[in-house]
């Protein structure tokens, strides 16, 4: 059994320590908007009073929904390709998994910065979180969910290549050898990885369509927000999340492509066009979805009689959001467009794919913006001023940082772990598992798993205080954080039948495993 | 020993724990105690709710909802007369005064930062706009730590020292009417010596809202209790600052479960409305309005 390694793992060329250095940039000066806010309050942002002339949630809210979105599209590519077993997906299955998690990192500071009292937030909500805002499923399950969720992905999946690069002469040795965490390169950990990856992805995939459908229901369930109000909103934002991270896909796949090309890497053709094309055909039929949701939902509102519902309708229509909003139609438009030629006609442009990519994410950037303001400067019942919202030098600083921070991560991660699954030349040793091993692990597996979700459940009931007299703390302080741990935990039971070191015992041996040293270049 | 002395033993203690006076906490809340009285708490917990769910259950459940039987308890209401109401803004003033209420300032960067718990909207004629302390409050439901909650007495109150500032209930709030402090309070000069000092102050970065001047209920029940007299409607009508100041009566306060008093009689009046009543926020201010003037 042998590996192939690319280029670039601990070779730092110039042009990559450029990129950093000026990722760095943008970087400080969020950092240093975020200090003027702390200190100043929010005055310093563009947000004000909902019914005074403004609007009190603004381009923090719209920047975490995205990033959200970005992490439900990265970590669902990822489980899809695994449980629909696509060949075609295969290697950019990482880079998924690290889109899902690195926009996760950027989606909580888009969060922190948004709230009057961070520290307060941080502290508060797991002590008395109530289950019934619809934050408690955004807090929890999307931020934490999402986040094991892809974390535990990216683990598994890289054990291997963890194990591979132990055996060379990298430093932090020890990094490598945590993350295989015990991997020995059998045949049989190989099988008994694709398997739980398999039922992982079963498993995860309803639960992110519920986390997403959380961060919808945020605004879905505001009777006082015409606009909001809506029992579409969870679906387009399900949709609308998918539709940007598999737009972002094709972007960052196209992008490392091409680094890959021009660096002359034993990897340079992993990444296939036809990868590409895959996530075209996919994004087309999403944004076709999306528009079908979106068309649907402004018919019932423009055929509301005089209701507040229709002054928001008008507003994004033909009002202050109108070039907003017909910007946004006009780019999904035009990516769905591209797309749709380039299927009919088979004939794909590496260039127009990455355009439509780029495209829905601004697109996608823009709905939810009208999504979350005009709702709030335009929907008030009662006879308020009419408000407008512009966003401060300092919220786009903030937001830019965590754009160019989500970049940086991806450089740094190139550098210390392969970016793309490693080949894998020769065979596996084979080691067959010994019968009680199987059962232990089985036993291990059912064991975390109940106690996963006994914890979920009893945190949840906790938190809820169901058949108690409503508005008062959790039943039990920290309860959420039981719900919280219940959650991680049941997602880490597959992790656990994965990797319970019951596989052989020593004496099972009979060939030694010999890894490669040393690099091998094609 | 059995199972149900073990459970006793245990409530017990952790009853013991939980009712002793909360020590002045470390620098993020907890102290190396309490965590691990959480701790075994919790622990001690799931082992009771293995050993028997519905015990354990009921246990957690009453030791939070175990409160004070009482024999009559008010419900707090406003009824408002538009007819009466000249637009003053009295209320305004009064509210803004009792309440600790800070200064509106002038610069285009302080537009939309004023905190008005009394607002007066003027569309089409003037209308006096507390918070209308609904009954099935759209604020507390998505309040993610329970900052603002509705108490016995069925005032919604805010807990300033709980809030982290999210604004949600901001959104959810169909009045518009909470407030947040987009950045530090200043009274300038001595006016800092005219604050009330029965209300607090609130720090930048948490939402307020009217209370209906809770600290003046308070101060009236005291009262009572100490003299042992029965609360008089012909007192609470007049009881908030913004009833008190209103020179022309439009401002009435009281309590609703009494159907003797004031409030109760006139939310009865063929010209009651309840602002947005469709929502089923159930609020408890009243309008009293001819048909048509009031377009909410
Ligand atoms: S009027 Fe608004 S702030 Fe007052 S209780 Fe109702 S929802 Fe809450
Ligand atoms: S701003 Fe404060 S009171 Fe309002 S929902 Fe958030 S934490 Fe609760």
């Amino acid at each position: 059994m042998n590996c192939i390694l690319p280029n670039r793992i601990w070779k730092f060329s110039w042009h990559w320590l450029i990129l950093s250095f000026i990722l760095l940039i943008p970087i400080g000066n969020g950092i240093y908007a975020y200090l003027i806010q702390i200190h100043e309050g929010l005055i310093s942002t563009g947000m004000r009073t909902i019914g005074l002339g403004g609007a009190s949630w603004g381009l923090n809210i719209c920047y975490y929904i995205y990033f959200a979105g970005l992490t439900f599209g990265g970590i669902t590519t990822a489980a899809l390709t695994r449980l629909l077993k696509i060949k075609e997906l295969e290697p950019i299955t990482r880079l998924a998994e690290l889109l899902a998690l690195f926009s996760l990192f950027m989606a909580a500071p888009c969060l922190l910065s948004d709230l009057g009292r961070p520290i307060d937030g941080a502290l508060f909500f797991p002590q008395y979180g109530e289950a019934r805002s619809p934050f408690f499923g955004t807090f929890t399950m999307a931020a934490v969910g999402y986040f094991f969720a892809s974390l535990v992905y990216l683990w598994l999946a890289g054990r291997e290549d963890a194990y591979m690069c132990a055996q060379q002469d990298f430093s932090f040795k020890w990094f490598y050898k945590l993350w295989a965490f015990g991997y020995r390169g059998t045949e049989e950990e190989n099988e008994c990885h694709h398997k739980v990856s398999f039922w992982l992805a079963l498993i995860i995939v309803p639960l992110l369509v519920a986390a997403t459908s959380s961060l919808g229901v945020v605004f879905g369930i505001q009777v006082g927000r015409p606009g909001w109000f809506d029992a579409l909103q969870a679906p387009e934002f399900v949709v609308l999340a998918a539709i940007s991270g598999v737009g972002a896909l094709i972007f960052i796949s196209a992008v490392v492509r091409s680094v890959l090309h021009t660096e002359d890497d034993p990897y340079k053709d992993a990444i296939s066009q036809k990868t590409l094309r895959w996530l075209s055909n996919l994004l087309w039929i999403l944004i076709l979805i999306y528009l079908y949701f979106m068309a649907v939902d402004l018919l019932t509102s423009i055929y509301s009689s005089e209701t507040i519902e229709k002054v928001v309708t008008r507003a994004t229509l033909f009002g202050p959001y109108a070039p907003i909003f017909w910007t946004m139609i006009g780019l999904f438009l035009i990516s769905f467009l591209i797309l749709f030629i380039q299927y009919v006609f088979k004939h794909y442009k590496t260039g127009l794919m990455v355009a439509a990519g780029v495209m829905v994410n601004f697109a996608a950037v823009l709905k939810r913006y009208l999504i979350v303001i005009p709702s709030q400067t335009y929907g008030t019942y009662l006879p308020y001023i009419h408000g407008h919202y512009y966003p401060t030098w300092g919220e786009y600083s903030i937001v830019t940082a965590a754009f160019a921070a989500e970049l940086l991560l991806f450089l740094l991660f190139m550098k210390v772990f392969p970016i793309i699954p490693l080949k894998i030349t020769g065979t596996r040793p084979s080691v067959p598992i010994k019968p009680w091993g199987k059962i232990l692990k089985k036993a291990f597996f059912v064991g975390t798993l109940s106690f996963g979700l006994t914890l979920t459940v009893v945190g949840f009931l906790a938190s809820a205080r169901i058949g108690v007299k409503p508005y008062l703390d959790p039943i039990i302080p920290w309860s959420p954080v039981v719900f919280i741990i219940g959650v991680m935990i049941s997602l880490y039971s597959p992790a656990v039948y994965e990797v319970s070191p019951f596989n052989f015992s020593s004496r099972d041996l009979s060939q030694p495993i010999k890894p490669v040293s040393g690099r091998k270049q094609e | 020993m059995n199972m149900n002395k073990l459970q006793d033993l245990w409530i017990k203690i952790v009853r013991g724990w939980f009712s002793k006076e909360k020590k002045p906490s470390s620098k993020f809340g907890i102290t190396r105690r309490g965590a691990i009285k959480i701790l075994t708490f919790w622990s001690g917990f799931l082992a009771a709710f293995i050993a028997d769910p519905k015990k354990s259950w009921g246990f957690a459940k009453n030791k939070i909802t175990a409160k004070r039987k009482q024999g009559h308890i008010p419900k707090w209401g406003m009824v408002i007369d538009l007819e009466q109401c000249t637009g003053c803004g009295g209320c305004v003033m009064a509210c803004a005064q009792e309440n600790n209420i800070p200064f509106p300032r002038h610069g285009k960067e302080y537009d939309g930062t004023q905190i008005l718990w009394m607002n007066l909207l003027n569309n089409p004629s003037p209308f006096p706009m507390p918070c209308m302390q609904c009954e099935d409050p759209p604020c507390v439901k998505v309040c993610p730590v329970g900052a603002t909650s509705i108490n016995d007495e069925g005032l919604v109150v805010q807990n300033y020292g709980r809030c982290i500032g999210c604004r949600y209930c901001m959104e959810a709030c169909p009045y518009s009417v909470k407030f947040f402090n987009w950045d530090e309070p200043e009274w300038p000069g001595s006016l800092k010596e005219l604050l009330n000092p029965d209300v607090s102050t609130r720090p930048k970065g948490v939402v307020e809202k009217c209370t209906f001047c809770e600290q003046r209920i308070r101060a009236y029940r005291e009262e009572c209790e100490i003299t042992q007299t029965p609360m008089k409607d012909k007192k609470l009508q007049r009881l908030t600052a913004c009833a008190a100041t209103c020179p022309t009566r439009a401002i009435i306060f009281g309590d609703l479960n009494d159907p003797e008093s004031e409030v109760s009689k006139l939310s009865q009046s063929p010209r009651a409305i309840k602002l947005l009543k469709e929502l089923g926020t159930k609020p408890k201010v009243t309008y009293l309005t001819k048909q048509g003037s009031v377009k909410p």
